[in-house]
């Protein structure tokens, strides 16, 4: 074959040759070096690019002559362990990534530091973690790291900061960084009432005792909230939030009069090119760095923090700093570990000029967080909200309804009958984590209760004539929905009385939401004109009206709230939806309130265990309701990772099911049932889902032909029969589809 | 400008391509070119690709036009190849060197990386002579770098 000159340009530039080398395996580099001259040239660099010195690896090394020949070329180095501290002084110039993890030795005999010469002979560095790094770094090494002004990334994880580096290293992580990650950063406290040489002994001693004279010195003495510097705030959250790895009691009685402080942050600090963050459990004296870091780092775009036991977001500082407009450029919020309240995700919501992300996992996040998320619905792209009690059914159908950017979403629980006749606008999602509702069946009879064709038609009056394009909204029958069960062999007839009992409970609920929305509703209208608002009743419920005064929507209010409202705050009376959206939402407003009816039926029936079928949302057995859910996640086709596993215990259309001996009916994932509408998702790669199923060979042959190209990892029951579980598995295993069983 | 107008491209043959100014604006080169001086009407020459070649980059940023990933999307060195991009560079080296290069020079990342590694999955488990008969290239290392023990050096 002649040489083409396209061939000849195309291998001839190096930042092609570069970016064909960075798919290449070190074995494969090693080929490409003895190919040509021009080829050994252009892939020595990049074999020699990266190089990792563990000490727990047994693979052999280069010779020494080989690193003092090729280590201008390494630019990326990570130390795992203790190993020789020759290895750090290789003649390493050019690192842009430098990572050390856990041991390291300092040459006692002069007193270097091999770690603090390296970072000082690379300027250009741009990334370093180090992570459990022992001995600790001193001043020298931050003062180093201070230096490197080309830092783009720096993660500090279990890392001990003695009194006197606490200025270099705050100079050191401001300075020059865009990301920080601090990770179990521990401030060293500064015992008063010592001489000099008995701080620097005590800086010697181990850092728990310390911490724990810490905790008895704040929990003893307010005069210590007088101190000055970074350290004054919010002793006594310190004194509560002391670094829990602390168990033993150093309490020294002859000391009895000095008292800690922990390190002030320099007042010249500020992190004026910080823009990603990350504050992981930061508990101790570390605690009360975090309103100075927030109040000045005015070009942050991305907070993501973590909590630890005891240890709660900065709420207050938090909020004060996004109000006085230093975090004006703040778009991505993630918060884990936290029980942030309802009313404080809104607030804090409501002060953000943007939203690109939230993950907020397992906070009180509800109706008021979300009237505020709805304000950035074009922009938000990822949002986790799983594990959140306060948020219903019909929310994450709105959430689907209207975040047309979203790219990520994670929620718990989508029921069936909450998904409307309007179509998903989320047309871009790559991750999806969301169970479906479909109902409940009797784990021994397989069936609650029975259908008639005239109750199925009228349950349903909604759906189809959406479908049909009826756009008018039809009022539920909430009783005949009750009554409403799937009709299958085996199933029993519910009793007159027992229906009687739901009905009563049902018109009780009903007097108690209209009666108080009129008493409120009056109240509110008298601090504004009829707008649609929303009242906190003493009941525990949150009422929305429409411009009549008509219920609309009835949400059920975390504990905080109602307590609020009992102690006689009122809530404000602002709209929390548009009256179009109001209207649409008439139909989930409806499920809702049999959620809320249910609730109580549930907790009335409580006392007598046999009613309690009466209160589950029958599993209504059609092809043509599962098939809803297939042809909405065919419109998915970007989706990569999809997992429709149940989440949560925790159903959304009944309290207390699981206790009557009754299972969640999952989706039915067969071809029969419209599983064949999922083909669109050609660039699936993880599929996560609920069972047991009932896959036979076909299923399976026709995921692998549809999904082999891209689909990596599986996980679920593809049969309850073992034998056929087995047999499945492996024919995906021989197409590479790495499938695993999870026993539900 | 709406998302609907059109920009005319001109291949080194002269040969005119009209396309939407989404599917332009893949390109990072086209892009910017627009932003700084408008849409005047006029083609916008390309004299580093041919007619055959612009077309199948053309090709390649239709398929892509609605893809929310088209900038992360090979990222992933581990990840395999979408099935339709696999498809799309079964062509003969000829027709893969230049799609490089124009990607190159039209600056649009993600077929710079499906290419490249294309190329990359031409060279993997290949020995040293098998990777120079793929290639067509030449041995010019004298007998005793030839004997020179790599594996050890490196």
């Amino acid at each position: 074959m002649e040489l083409q000159p396209a061939h000849i340009q195309a291998l001839d530039l190096p930042e092609i040759m570069d970016l064909i080398g960075h798919y290449l395996s070190k074995g494969t580099l090693l080929n490409c070096i003895q190919v040509n001259r021009s080829w050994h040239d252009y892939f020595v660099p990049i074999l020699w690019k990266s190089f990792v010195f563990s000490a727990y690896s047994s693979q052999p090394r280069p010779p020494v002559e080989a690193f003092l020949k090729y280590a201008h070329h390494i630019r990326q180095l990570e130390f795992g362990g203790l190993n020789s501290p020759w290895y750090m002084s290789i003649g390493c110039k050019n690192l842009d990534f430098l990572k050390v993890v856990g041991e390291r030795y300092v040459l006692e005999d002069s007193g270097e530091d091999p770690l603090t010469n390296l970072v000082q002979e690379n300027p250009s560095l741009q990334r370093l973690i180090l992570f459990d790094v022992q001995p600790h770094p001193e001043e020298a090494f931050w003062d180093a790291v201070a230096g490197l002004t080309e830092m783009k990334s720096l993660i500090v994880n279990r890392t001990e900061i003695p009194p006197h580096s606490t200025q270099a290293f705050f100079r050191a992580i401001s300075t020059y960084t865009p990301t920080l990650c601090l990770d179990r950063v521990y401030f060293k406290p500064i015992r008063l009432g010592m001489e000099e040489d008995e701080k620097e002994d005590e800086g010697e001693e181990g850092a728990q005792d310390q911490a724990e004279g810490v905790e008895q010195q704040y929990g003893s003495s307010e005069e210590t909230a007088q101190t000055e510097g970074g350290g004054a705030q919010s002793h006594e959250d310190t004194a509560s939030n002391t670094n829990n790895n602390d168990t033993d009691n150093a309490y020294d009685c002859e000391t009895e009069t000095s008292f800690f402080y922990a390190s002030e942050v320099p007042p010249e600090v500020t992190f004026s090119r910080l823009k990603t963050l990350y504050m992981f459990d930061l508990a101790g004296t570390g605690y009360d760095k975090q309103p100075w870091i927030l109040e000045h780092a005015p070009r942050l775009e991305h907070l993501s923090w973590r909590g630890g036991y005891d240890f709660e977001f900065p709420t207050e500082s938090f909020t004060s700093a996004l109000e006085s407009g230093q975090l004006s450029r703040l778009e991505s919020l993630e918060v884990r570990g936290s029980h942030l309240k309802d009313s404080e995700i809104a607030q804090i919501l409501s002060r953000m000029n943007r939203l690109v992300k939230l993950v907020a996992p397992r906070t009180e996040l509800g109706p008021l967080a979300m009237k505020q998320l709805f304000q950035h619905y074009e922009t938000v792209r990822e949002l986790n909200i799983s594990g959140c009690e306060n948020v219903r059914s019909w929310m994450i159908q709105m959430f689907l309804c209207k975040f047309v950017a979203l790219e990520v979403f994670m929620a718990d629980m989508l029921s069936l009958q909450d998904i409307t006749t309007d179509p998903w606008a989320c047309l871009k999602l790559r991750k999806l984590s969301l169970d479906f509702e479909l109902g409940y069946v009797d784990k021994e009879e397989g069936v609650v209760g029975e259908e008639s064709d005239d109750d199925e038609d009228e349950n349903w009056a909604n759906v189809d004539a959406g479908e049909e394009g009826d756009n008018e909204t039809t009022e539920v029958d909430v009783e005949a929905e009750v009554a409403d069960v799937g009709e299958e062999e085996g199933e029993t007839t519910p009793k007159e009385d027992e229906l009687t009992r739901v009905d009563e409970a049902i018109a009780y609920l009903e007097r108690i939401v209209v009666e108080t929305a009129i008493a409120e509703g009056e109240k509110a209208n008298e601090q504004e004109e009829a707008l649609p608002g929303v009242t906190a009743t003493a009941e525990g419920v949150a009422i929305t009206t429409d411009t009549t005064g008509d219920v609309v929507a009835v949400t059920q209010l975390s504990e905080d709230t109602t307590a609020e409202g009992e102690e006689g705050e009122t809530e404000e009376a602002e709209a929390l939806f548009t009256p179009e959206e109001i209207a649409a939402a008439m139909v989930p407003a409806q499920w809702d309130q049999q959620q809320m009816e249910a609730d109580a039926a549930a907790a009335e029936a409580e006392e007598n265990p046999d009613d309690l079928w009466k209160n589950l949302v029958p599993y209504v057995y059609s092809e043509e309701r599962q098939r809803v859910i297939f042809e909405r996640l065919s419109q998915l086709k970007y989706l990569e990772e999809l997992n429709i596993k149940q989440q949560t215990e925790r159903p959304y259309s009944a309290a207390e099911q699981l206790r009557a001996g009754v299972v969640q009916k999952v989706l039915d994932l067969s071809l029969d049932n419209g599983m064949g509408l999922l083909a669109v998702l050609s660039r699936l790669r993880e599929f996560y889902f609920p069972g047991p199923q009932e896959m036979e060979e076909r299923e399976v042959l026709w995921i692998i032909e549809h999904w082999g190209g891209r689909l990596t990892h599986m996980t679920g029951e593809l049969n309850r029969r073992r034998r056929v579980n087995k047999r499945l598995l492996k024919l995906l295993s021989d197409h590479h589809i790495n499938a695993a069983m999870c026993m539900q | 400008m709406s998302a609907h107008s059109q920009i005319l491209l001109t291949s080194s043959e002269g040969t005119e391509f009209i396309i939407d100014r989404d599917i332009a604006d893949k390109s990072m080169l086209l892009k910017c070119m627009l932003e700084d001086i408008g849409e005047i009407g006029q083609a916008v020459p390309l004299p580093n690709v041919s007619g055959p070649i612009l077309t199948k980059v053309i090709e390649y940023c239709t398929h892509h036009r609605d893809d929310p990933n088209f900038l992360s999307a090979n990222d992933d060195v581990a990840a395999d190849i979408d099935e339709w991009d696999l498809e799309y560079c079964k062509v003969d080296q000829g027709t893969l060197y230049e799609l490089i290069l124009a990607a190159n020079y039209l600056d649009i990342k993600p077929l710079m990386d499906l290419t490249c590694k294309t190329v990359a999955n031409m060279i993997k488990a290949k020995s040293p002579e098998e990777i120079r008969k793929t290639f067509n290239i030449t041995n010019d290392f004298t007998p005793d770098e030839e004997d020179q023990d790599w594996v050890d050096e490196h």
